[in-house]
Parts: C-alpha cells; sequence; structure tokens
C-alpha cells in the first residue's frame, strides 16, 4: 500500500498523473465515486459525434431552474442500446441518474452500469444488445 | 491426454505448453488440428470457426478499450519534452484537449483502438487485409503478400503495414509513420523512429487479444506493451462515424471548457 502510494506520489510530482483511460476524453473531470438523482424535462437532445448530449432543466433546492448538460454515448453505441435520436424530445419529464462534475459546473456523465433514466415510466437504457461487459471498465 | 493437451487454452504463462502445441502444430494436419475439430459441448458454430478467418466486427469496450500493459517505457530526453508538451494540461488538473484527434486528425496507431466505443472489421482477401476502423469511418491496408516498404516513403499517419500467421495468430508489423500522432489519448508521443507489432490472437470462436509491441528508440529507453481485448459482435453492422471538427468544437465549449472553467490555462 505504502509502494502504491509512494508511486503515485512520485507520479504525480512528475505530472504523470495515473488516471484510467476512459471515454475518448477520459472521465477525470467527473465525480465517479457519487451519483446524482434529478427530475426534470427535456430541454433537447443532440445526436452527434463525439457524445450525444442530453439537455435538460431541473429544479434546485431553492426551486431555481438549473440547466443540465449530460454526455450519454456516441450516436452507434446509443443505436446499439436501443435509442433513436427522437427517443426523448424537448418536454418529456425524466428521472436520471449521473456522475456530476469535479468542478460544480451543471454537466454530468452517465455510463452503462450505474446511470439510469426513465422517461413516463420507461426505462432508457445504455447496454449495447451483444455487449459481454456488466459496466464500461 | 493428446487432446487435452490441445485444448488448453493459450495464456502467456505457459510458455512450455505453447511450444508443446506448436511443435503438434507443425506435425497435425490442418484438418484435425484442434481449432476445426468439433468439441464436445460446443457450439454448430463454434466447432465450425476458421481461426485465420477474422471477418466480423469486433468491439473492444468503451473509449475503444487500448490499454497500457505493463509498464510506459521510460522516455528520453526528447521524448519527455514532447510528453510534457502534449500534456501541459494535466499540470492545472485540466482534461486534456490538445489531443490532435479533438481537432479530427488522423489518430495513427495504436491510439485508433483508444477512440470512443467503436468497432473494427476484418476483411480479407489473399494479398491484403483491411482492417475498417468504424470510430472516424477509415481503415488500414496489411500487405500479406510479401512487399516491402518502399525506400524513401513518405511517412504516414497510419504508417505501412505487412503481415504474416504465425500458427494461427496474426502478426501485423508496421513502420513509416509520421510523427504527428499521439500513442493514446493520455499524450505519449513518439518518432518516425516508431516501429510497432501488432499480434491479433483468437482465443476462440468470440474473444480476440490484440498486443501491441512499441519500439520508439528515440523516444523511448525500450519496447512497451498496449492492448486490447476484443469480443465478436455478430448482430452489429458497421455504422457510419465521422469526426466532424465543429461537433468538436461544440463538444468541447459545452463540456470540456465547462467542467474546467476555474482551472488556469497552461502555458506551453
Amino acid at each position: 500500500m505504502k509502494t502504491i502510494l509512494a508511486c503515485c506520489a512520485l507520479a504525480m510530482l512528475l505530472g504523470v498523473a495515473p488516471r484510467p483511460m476512459l471515454a475518448h476524453h477520459g472521465s477525470a473531470a467527473y465525480d465517479m465515486s457519487k451519483s446524482i438523482t434529478l427530475d426534470g424535462a427535456v430541454t433537447s437532445l443532440d445526436w452527434n459525434n463525439p457524445h450525444c448530449l442530453l439537455h435538460f432543466d431541473s429544479k434546485d433546492d431553492k426551486g431555481e431552474v438549473q440547466h443540465w448538460t449530460i454526455e450519454l454515448y456516441n450516436p452507434l453505441w446509443m443505436t446499439r442500446a436501443g435509442w433513436t435520436r427522437n427517443s426523448l424530445k424537448a418536454g418529456d419529464p425524466i428521472n436520471i441518474t449521473f456522475h456530476g462534475t469535479k468542478s460544480g459546473a451543471t454537466n454530468g456523465y452517465i455510463r452503462d452500469g450505474d446511470g439510469k433514466l426513465t422517461s413516463n415510466g420507461k426505462e432508457l437504457g445504455f447496454h449495447q444488445a451483444g455487449d459481454e461487459r456488466t459496466i464500461e471498465r | 491426454m493428446l487432446r487435452s493437451k490441445l485444448h488448453r487454452p493459450h495464456t502467456r504463462g505457459h510458455v512450455v505448453g505453447a511450444l508443446a502445441v506448436f511443435a503438434i502444430a507443425l506435425v497435425v494436419p490442418l484438418s484435425v488440428r484442434p481449432q476445426a475439430a468439433p468439441q464436445q459441448g460446443a457450439s454448430k458454430t463454434e466447432a465450425a470457426f476458421n481461426p485465420r478467418d477474422l471477418s466480423g466486427l469486433w468491439f473492444g469496450g468503451v473509449g475503444g478499450g487500448l490499454r497500457v500493459q505493463g509498464k510506459v517505457a521510460p522516455l528520453t530526453p526528447e521524448g519527455q519534452a514532447r510528453f510534457n508538451a502534449n500534456t501541459a494540461e494535466l499540470k492545472s488538473d485540466r482534461t486534456i484537449s490538445a489531443d490532435p484527434t479533438f481537432r479530427c486528425e488522423p489518430p495513427g496507431l495504436p491510439h485508433i483502438y483508444g477512440i470512443g466505443g467503436y468497432s473494427i472489421e476484418f476483411l480479407q482477401t489473399p494479398a491484403r487485409i483491411v482492417i475498417f476502423y468504424e470510430s472516424i469511418h477509415t481503415f488500414r491496408d496489411i500487405w500479406m503478400d510479401g512487399r516491402k516498404r518502399p525506400e524513401d516513403a513518405d511517412p504516414l499517419w497510419m504508417g505501412f503495414s505487412v503481415g504474416r500467421w504465425e500458427g494461427n495468430d496474426l502478426v501485423v508489423d508496421t513502420t513509416g509513420f509520421n510523427d504527428k500522432t499521439w500513442l493514446n489519448g493520455a499524450g505519449y508521443p513518439h518518432s518516425e523512429a516508431l516501429h510497432i507489432i501488432e499480434r491479433f490472437h483468437r482465443a476462440d470462436l468470440n474473444h480476440m487479444q490484440l498486443d501491441i509491441t512499441l519500439d520508439d528508440p528515440k523516444f523511448y529507453t525500450m519496447p512497451w506493451k498496449m492492448g486490447v481485448n476484443f469480443t465478436l459482435q455478430p448482430t452489429w453492422e458497421f455504422g457510419e462515424s465521422f469526426c466532424i471538427p465543429t461537433n468538436q468544437e461544440s463538444f468541447k465549449s459545452q463540456i470540456i471548457e465547462q467542467n474546467d472553467k476555474d482551472k488556469p490555462v497552461p502555458k506551453n
């Protein structure tokens, strides 16, 4: 354990922070240790590379509307997980569980495994048909 | 006894076993080799598959699945300087956005295996194997006809690749790279001296291990390795996915810059 800590400290000193290579740009900006769950209303679904983006509004504790942007997977992945670009439309109510940012920016990252998204009682999943993995790693 | 040896899965630790299998493979006719022989309990499809036929779509996982195996080799001073420039954003804990693939430049090798969650597909002819990469809708040729890289050939984004079969492993030797790409999204650089050996080992019908050896004596003090574990995806079709600069910019401004908005911008 001490060795691992020493390695990490040394790596950080050298500027070679050990970080997992997950998505295209990594998930380093997100707090992967905890999740946020919100109710909201979709404003748009951007169906583009490198990641589809889900935009929605949600009221915070003070009743003020916050605008959120969530990274989904790329359009081919989404298609293989059963989505179409019309799966969610402006105004659709959603309940969503995702990872928030470390910086506090109202962005998020949803992933196959621990992310969850339902709209009008229907779950919209992120697991591709045929993918043996149960969670990204 | 012979059967049980033949059916032992190939692992790195079993050098003796592997040698034994290799020796047997030399003397046993192709028709009775284990991969062609029907196996008890195996499905008809699995029993019939040809290990030298890699056709189909293969999925490496989220982020493409590219991983460093073991440790990154120590960099030479020249390599270290390039690495430091590539990863300057990490000093202020920012997401690395200097990756040339963010600007839709070709990823090169092996970085192309580390782009998004897309598939690759093999198309084989006797003289040439083509690998299609869904991530940026591109391909590369692997020449199987014994040709050599022409002298004084221009450096290439994807290099010049020749392949051969070693047993049932496809071994691909690639040189002739330009130095404009990164080895992966973590900012590891390479020079034009980069020499890559890829070994595609199909462990069974549905699984293929890619071991990648990176040798760049100008930027690294020793060879090092990366790898990808692929699974066959018989129900998928190769999709259209291009890198669109305006989409990349939009993503960067909405996601990366917002996530890192309070962090200092590094000076190169």
